[in-house]
């Protein structure tokens, strides 16, 4: 355990921290929406994300990851993920709104068995990995440091998705809908909306959000079968940090665990994740609801 | 149709009416589920012979599987006392596991003095499981359900990266170094010794379990599972039973861990993740929570399927996923459930053989009754008592000044009242009047901003509900509050239990005084029959009845009644009046209540005070309070309106 670094290191560790947070709120803003409205912890939001980066992997194999085709392949990836995030809500999820806590934990959870599963069977154990694509290629001169280009670009879209986010949840029927559920989806269905339709569409955005996360993590590092497992505790800590169904809340908290984890790596490599719970666990016992959450 | 069969076609009345049909043409009755118990204990006890003799029956192979689901199967046995019997998700409990696991490694590595002897390191996990539960529980009990059940993620992973950073102590993944072999331990120079030893202290643990589950205090942890407000108001320190249910279970995870690694004689952090505390709730899932010995028929059919499906298999994750999936939308009684099920089936098909005589539906036509009758307490002999209260007695409630503010609307201004010893007084005004207000403060929902509250001389201001009720303070809600699925006598027999400290005793029964006495307050409020019957399927009426009976199960002097006779049918009012009419008399009760029904205030009521905008507007005896111009004014002409009011809203 060594503080002693110089100033860049700090910084360029920063601003990386800033790049991981940026693809974790990716992750973060669907599970805390689809919390908000369908009150459901999906354990199997990492397993989504985790689709989009091996369906990443297939397309950019078959087609190549130039500068256009990228945009294409994330795009497509994103799409198949929220069509494959579809068919969960609609077959498996809607039986179980109403059960108990520990039934909605497991059947979640069980998808992240039967994901794992499909994919080991279909791209196998061994790790695979993209190229980044030209326009993304190089780093930044960042004081003494430098930091890969795609850092910068995660952090563009998470800052364009959490606009988009916002401006669809305040600014448009659909998410006067949506935060009308949150409140009282029983109310809400009285009043004359299909609050089931309802409940689709946040849990596909979601889904479609999670899958552009897992296309773009395979730029900054090899696709495994832990990533989804890896990725789903880290988004529940951004979310429970940020308080549950807060969507500002979850931007600060990903940033907030994704610096605090580059410190750790920095401060005690071989327990860089230790941070992040530490500060889970003072969060919460400082403030049981989260960052912006209501109430515990 | 099985209560399986309903769960599974949930939402599907189609199928539902097919399988009444097709599955279930001999249609078991909740009796004859009953009656099968016997024989699910004999199964369960071949069951146990069969693990206990494995080692003569099977290979080293299979005996080793069975030793790893015993730990498995004690670990998700500890975690369902909290999720099952207290009604706590954590999903962090394999925390406490490795706690205990570690314990009894690092010593062995590490070359400590005496405890480098594994077993007296063993010996110790209990403590250690119960000193990190309380620590531990300080910081998880901060957040309430699914908050809880993140937290206890939380601490679980921190405890994981500790274990799997600090390599030096504990190996990390690798595993702690040379930790013992099997034989290494004196007494297990054989294996099967070995086997039988964890399978004798998973024997004796369950056996505790068991004991602790079924007594006065497994109910007390019922109640708090079945509804918190309702069992802190039978005077139950709710947080420290909870608190107490989670030590307990950290201390049997903690057991299972150090067993674990005798048994396994390694240990390693990868073994130790979240996905270890996921696996126990999976066992108590599958096996089914509702069964004392569920988690470890989980146990044992998790890890034999896992082993049976990985041979044959590369889909294997795939297979047990959607085994998981299948039994948690499907069989939420899990495989305990489904032998249940097959031995009810068995037991009633061979009665039917026999063509014995069923006791089950005149069993059935009583309770169905519960449905539209209302029992009517005996009341005769009571018209003719006077008022007792002239407003000259002792008080034995007194509001001095009560004041609470939500930000800038001051819901309760200033207000003093005095209960009379003896008095049936009523509390009336319009609705925002801050009665319901007046009455969370008075007992401890809610903090006053300023005045104080006393019962019987004694300063009772802020006080949490559960102290208020070991005082002789009874409280029912406006909505009905009760201990939804227990039976009624349990309902009245856990909040005399709880009000007497009887909850702490964490074996037998509860006292065979305080099954009495549950019972004779039933007959007195009419629901002597329906003992057995759950809160949930008593008619409304009877719901309000029992919630009476367990106010006065709690031995209160003061009974407050936050409109007894909201949502009751005419007749049943008239039930409820006379009964709060009758326990007033016949136990010598000071009854403070709210109330809407103009005709039940004026009927019952010797004294009244009406509250009008967070303010006493007028007291007196009901005839004066009915005469004065001013209450008429402010507050009866309202009423109408307001009923009005309700007519449109219904």
């Amino acid at each position: 355990m060594t503080f002693a670094y110089t100033l860049s290191q700090y910084v360029v560790q920063i601003v990386a921290g800033l790049g991981t947070g940026a693809v974790l709120f990716l992750i973060a803003s669907g599970l805390t929406l689809v919390f908000g409205a369908l009150r459901i912890i999906n354990f199997a939001h990492g397993s989504l994300y985790m689709i989009g980066a091996y369906v990443t992997v297939s397309l950019a194999e078959e087609f190549g990851f130039g500068n256009a085709i990228f945009w294409i392949v994330i795009v497509a990836a994103a799409l198949v993920v929220a069509a494959g995030g579809l068919i969960m809500e609609v077959f498996f999820f809607r039986p179980i709104y109403r059960r108990t806590l520990l039934t909605q934990l497991l059947v979640t959870f069980s998808f992240v068995l039967i994901i794992n599963g499909v994919l080991r069977n279909f791209y196998g154990a061994p790790t695979r990995s993209t190229d980044v694509p030209p326009f993304l290629e190089g780093s930044v001169r960042v004081l003494d440091g430098r930091v890969p280009k795609y850092q910068f670009f995660f952090m563009a879209v998470a800052v364009v998705v959490a606009i988009v986010l916002w401006a669809l949840l305040y600014r448009t029927g659909l998410g006067r809908m949506v935060r009308a559920a949150v409140s009282d989806p029983t109310l809400l269905g009285l009043s004359g909306v299909n609050v089931r339709f309802l409940y689709t569409g946040v849990f596909v955005i979601a889904a479609f959000f999670a899958g552009l996360a897992g296309a773009l993590t395979t730029l900054q590092g090899t696709v495994s079968l832990d990533l989804g497992v890896d990725a789903i505790i880290l988004a529940f800590v951004v979310v429970v940090i940020g308080g549950l169904g807060s969507l500002s809340g979850a931007f600060i908290a990903a940033l907030l665990v994704g610096v605090a984890q580059a410190l750790g790596i920095l401060w005690v490599p071989q327990a860089s994740i230790a941070i992040v719970f530490a500060v889970l666990v003072v969060v919460l016992a400082v403030r049981p609801q989260g960052l912006r959450g209501r109430t515990a | 149709m099985t209560e399986i069969a309903q769960q599974f076609t949930q939402g599907f009345p189609g199928v539902r009416r097919g399988l009444e049909r097709v599955v279930d043409p001999l249609r078991i009755s909740p009796a004859q589920y009953a009656s099968a118990k016997p024989a699910l204990w004999g199964f369960a006890a071949a069951a146990m012979a069969v693990v206990g003799l494995l080692p003569f029956l099977a290979g080293p192979g299979d005996i080793l599987l069975a030793q790893q689901a015993i730990y498995l199967g004690l670990l998700a046995l500890s975690l369902n006392l909290l999720v099952n019997t207290t009604g706590l998700v954590s999903f962090g409990h394999a925390m406490f596991y490795a706690l205990g696991a570690y314990l009894v490694a690092i010593p062995f590595v590490k070359e400590v003095p005496v405890l480098e002897n594994p077993l007296f390191a063993f010996a110790l996990t209990p403590l250690m499981g119960a000193v990190s539960g309380l620590v531990i529980g300080f910081v998880v009990f901060r957040g309430r359900e699914l908050y809880f059940a993140l937290l206890t993620l939380g601490m679980a992973q921190l405890v994981w990266a500790v274990a799997h950073g600090w390599q030096s102590l504990t190996g990390g993944t690798n595993g702690s170094n040379g930790v013992f072999a099997a034989d290494w331990l004196n007494p297990f120079l054989h294996a099967h010794q070995l086997y039988w030893f964890v399978f004798g202290i998973a024997f004796l643990c369950a056996v505790i379990l068991y004991v602790i589950t079924g007594s006065p205090f497994g109910d007390a942890l019922r109640g708090v599972r079945e509804n918190r407000r309702r069992a802190e108001f039978a005077g139950l320190w709710v947080k420290r039973y909870e608190m107490t249910a989670f030590v307990i279970a950290a201390t049997f995870a903690s057991i299972a861990g150090g067993l674990a690694v005798i048994g396994e004689t390694q240990v390693n952090s990868g073994q130790l993740d979240w996905q270890r505390s996921a696996l126990a709730l999976v066992a108590v899932l599958i096996g089914g929570m509702r069964y004392f010995l569920g988690p470890f028929v989980g146990a044992f059919f998790y890890l034999f399927l896992f082993d049976w499906v990985i041979e044959r298999t590369a889909l294997w994750d795939t297979v047990l996923g959607v085994i998981v999936l299948f039994v948690a939308l499907a069989m939420p009684g899990g495989i305990a459930g489904m032998i249940h099920w097959v031995l009810a089936h068995a037991t009633a098909l061979v009665a039917r053989l026999r063509r014995a005589p069923e006791a089950a539906p005149a069993e059935a036509a009583v309770v169905e009754s519960g449905f539209d009758a209302v029992h009517v307490p005996d009341v005769e002999g009571l018209e003719a008592t006077a008022a007792v209260s002239d407003g000259t007695g002792p008080p034995l409630f007194e509001i001095k000044g009560l004041t609470k503010a939500f930000g800038g609307l001051v819901a309760v201004n200033d207000v003093t009242l005095h209960v009379r010893t003896g008095a049936i007084h009523a509390l009336i005004g319009p609705n925002g009047a801050g009665k319901t207000t007046l009455f969370n403060l008075v007992t401890g929902l809610m903090k006053p901003d300023a005045g104080e509250v006393l019962l019987d001389g004694e300063q009772i201001t802020g006080k949490a509900p559960w102290r208020l009720v070991k005082r002789g303070m009874g409280r029912s809600f406006q909505q009905t509050n009760l201990f939804w699925a227990l039976s009624s006598l349990e309902n009245v027999t856990l909040a005399g239990a709880a009000v007497n400290d009887a909850t702490t005793k964490m074996y037998g029964r509860h006292a065979a005084p305080l099954r009495d006495k549950a019972r004779e307050l039933l007959d007195q409020v009419g629901l002597g029959a329906f003992g057995g019957t759950s809160a949930f399927e008593l008619s409304h009426g009877d719901q309000r009845s029992l919630e009476i009976a367990t106010a006065l199960a709690v031995e209160s002097r003061l009974l407050l009644l936050d409109e007894p006779t909201a949502g009751l049918s005419p007749a049943e009012t008239e039930t409820a009046v006379a009964l709060i009419r009758k326990i007033a008399m016949e136990e010598n009760l000071t009854v403070l209540f709210v109330e809407h029904d103009m005709e039940v205030v004026f009927e019952i009521a010797d004294w009244v005070t009406v509250m009008h905008r967070g303010s006493v507007l007028a007291e007196g005896p009901p005839a004066a309070v009915r005469a004065d111009p001013e209450c008429r004014r402010a507050y009866l002409g309202e009423v109408e309106e307001e009923e009005e009011e309700d007519e449109v809203a219904r």
